[in-house]
């Protein structure tokens, strides 16, 4: 009796023991590349889409990341890198070029983006078409008009130069050297592009005070920008039209064809609600990101404002999603506000844009205060092979 | 003490710990075949094959994907994306381990949405197999390349479908199995074998005027749906659920097409 009472407790145990090796197996090798991020928090901002990786290694990876934004080598002709088209002191964006060009001096075609607290951003490129910012750059990489690689090259060109061998070990330690983990290290680098200094930033935390120009322009901005360029991001994660198609509309079912209309967000969801939409940009730095607009079509601040005015702005959503983007709840009344509600394509909101010469002026000053010297200027972002700047 | 547990009816449930202790029964092996016909026979590639009505077709490139989910009372998911390919047979073959608890199985053509908005992913779903459309999030979920002939001559066959946002959504297509759960006679947890053939016969007789498709399109998605009707299961199901009557294991063994219900 004393022997079968044993067995049946080492019976128990190995029956422990199975259930243990149950509940630690799984399916096979998940292949879910991890996302562990630590949160990236502002006061007063919404919470972001991404944010950094908890790892040990993060600095490694943003070394890594950097080094290949800035590698010229790895596109079709050698000489253009991200960074060709994104340089940090103008926020990333192509100063100065309505439309980029790439290898061989093929010209894209549309503005290159300036590039920003994309840890807030869930769409990439102008029509959105990207959806997570690791795989971003990957469009550049292969675009034809831009480094007019193929990715198996691309990957080929990081292998073949011995600089990567020690950058991939430090930041991924024993994991050979893949496409996945290079686009991963690009994406920790452009997490780092965090713009919070600015003038504007300072008047929110109290620390300074808006001149009486400056305050009137906010005022401005609130009125009439606001419902798409939200605080305190000044933007919002949708995609809308400014108009800047009307009167040239006609059927181009090819994208931009022989009528030179770019279809925007459409081109992605094949939507007609979407026809020429495209994502909204942050008007954070706006004063160093000229020219403006998806095509480059104005070179001056002033320029965009005046061509705002008179204009009537269908937003889609609710006070154009304002609470959405945790910026003001409210679009500013005074009669600007024509009406929203629901119509036929949803809810919307309708914006009558008044201003005047001096309004246009006290606007332009407003912008000025969003421009973050300490972002444009940081050594951080800067090609690693150059020498940081004096004052840096 | 043991006359007291046999008593009690437990004498193969014993057995059946003394059994898995060895680690045979751990977890349980689910192999998933794939093949791919055309006009009744085999596909092979670079290999003229004649459908009804004289037209011929040959396949050069093949590639496609398929998301498997694996849930049970936890509601588990894997979490990756299968590419299979006709030129690689053993891309062809899959074997993975269930665990206890998990005993549905279900396959989608294609990458489904959560994979395609989480980030870059390596093995299958590396960007750098060319199943990934750059210019846009998305991946290409079906990838055929070849020649059509027939009396008004050749020409080039390349369908490169997929997308997942709005009008483009492609057409996609669960098709849902019970497993045996692990539990109840050790010795009946044998390896699960399942076999899909892949049937391109409605696809290649039902194209349209566009034979290249490389963006997402309605074109794309029409076609997305006409290889969805092609898929059949090859091999009878020999599990069974403990939560599923005979009526709903007969249910669930069929291949259903239906739209993907995200």
């Amino acid at each position: 009796m004393r022997r079968t009472g044993w067995i049946g407790v080492v019976c128990v145990a190995l029956s422990g023991c199975v259930i243990l090796g149950y509940a630690g197996g799984g399916f096979g090798d998940a292949k879910f590349v991890a996302h562990r991020y630590e949160k990236l928090v502002r006061e007063g901002w919404p919470k972001p889409f991404m944010a950094f990786a908890n790892g040990a290694n993060v600095d490694a990876e943003i070394a890594l990341g950097r080094t290949l934004f800035y590698d010229e080598s790895l596109s079709a002709d050698g000489k253009v890198s991200c960074g060709s088209c994104h340089t940090s002191y103008t926020a990333f964006a192509h100063v100065d070029h309505k439309l980029s060009h790439g290898v061989f001096d093929r010209e894209g075609r549309r503005n290159a983006p300036a590039l920003m607290n994309l840890a807030w951003q869930s769409g990439f490129m102008w029509d959105g078409a990207i959806q997570h910012l690791e795989l971003q750059s990957m469009a550049p990489i292969a675009a034809h008009t831009e480094m007019g690689m193929t990715l198996q090259d691309y990957l080929s060109g990081i292998k073949q130069n011995p600089r990567y061998q020690s950058l991939f070990a430090a930041a991924y330690q024993n994991q050979p050297i893949s496409l996945p983990l290079a686009l991963k290290a690009i994406a920790r680098f452009e997490l780092t592009f965090v713009s919070d200094q600015s003038r504007y930033d300072s008047m929110r935390r109290h620390q300074v005070r808006f001149t009486q120009q400056e305050n009137r322009g906010y005022a401005l901005y609130q009125k009439f920008c606001a419902a798409c360029h939200a605080e305190p991001l000044f933007t919002r994660p949708e995609y809308e039209y400014n108009g800047w198609a009307d009167g040239l509309r006609r059927v181009d079912s090819v994208g931009v064809g022989l009528s030179g209309l770019d279809r925007g967000r459409a081109l992605v969801t094949g939507l007609v609600a979407d026809e020429y939409h495209m994502k909204i940009p942050t008007l954070r730095n706006v004063e160093v990101s000229f020219p403006y607009m998806h095509n480059g079509a104005f070179q001056t601040l002033y320029q965009v404002v005046k061509s705002y005015s008179g204009k009537r702005l269908v937003v889609r959503g609710e006070s154009g999603g304002l609470s959405k983007a945790g910026g003001i709840s409210k679009v500013g009344g005074s009669g600007e506000l024509v009406g929203s509600g629901e119509s036929g394509e949803g809810y919307q909101t309708v914006i009558d844009i008044s201003l005047d010469a001096n309004e246009r002026v006290d606007l332009v000053v407003f912008l000025l205060t969003l421009t973050d010297r300490k972002f444009l200027y940081s050594k951080d972002f800067v090609d690693p092979r150059q020498s940081p700047r004096k004052g840096d | 003490m043991m006359d007291f547990l046999l008593g009690l009816g437990l004498r193969r449930w014993v057995f059946g710990l003394l059994f898995a202790a060895t680690g045979q029964l751990q977890s349980q092996s689910l192999d998933f075949h794939h093949r791919v016909a055309l006009a009744g026979k085999p596909l092979v590639l670079n290999q003229w094959t004649e459908l009804p009505g004289g037209l011929e077709f040959k396949a050069e490139v093949m590639r496609w994907y398929v998301t498997p989910y694996f849930s049970g009372k936890q509601q588990d998911r894997t979490g990756e994306a299968w590419l299979l390919d006709l030129a690689d047979s053993a891309s062809l073959h899959r074997q993975v381990d269930a665990r206890k608890g998990d005993f549905i199985v279900q396959l989608l053509f294609g990458v489904d949405s959560l994979l395609q908005r989480g980030g870059v992913m390596d093995g299958d779903l590396d960007p750098v197999h060319g199943m990934y459309w750059t210019w846009q999030s998305g991946y290409i979920q079906f990838k055929l390349e070849g020649l059509l002939r027939d009396s008004a001559g050749e020409r080039k066959l390349e369908l490169h479908l997929g997308g997942f946002e709005g009008e483009n959504k492609t057409a996609m297509m669960w098709m849902g199995f019970f497993l045996e759960p692990f539990h109840g006679n050790a010795r009946r947890r044998s390896n699960r074998s399942f076999g899909f053939v892949w049937t391109l016969d409605s696809l290649l007789l039902n194209l349209g005027d566009e034979l290249r498709v490389m963006s997402p399109s309605s074109a794309g998605r029409r076609y997305c749906s006409l290889i969805a009707e092609g898929i059949h299961q090859e091999e009878e199901w020999v599990g069974y659920g403990k939560s599923g009557s005979p009526q709903n294991r007969r249910e669930l063994n069929r291949v259903r097409p239906r739209n993907h219900p995200e």
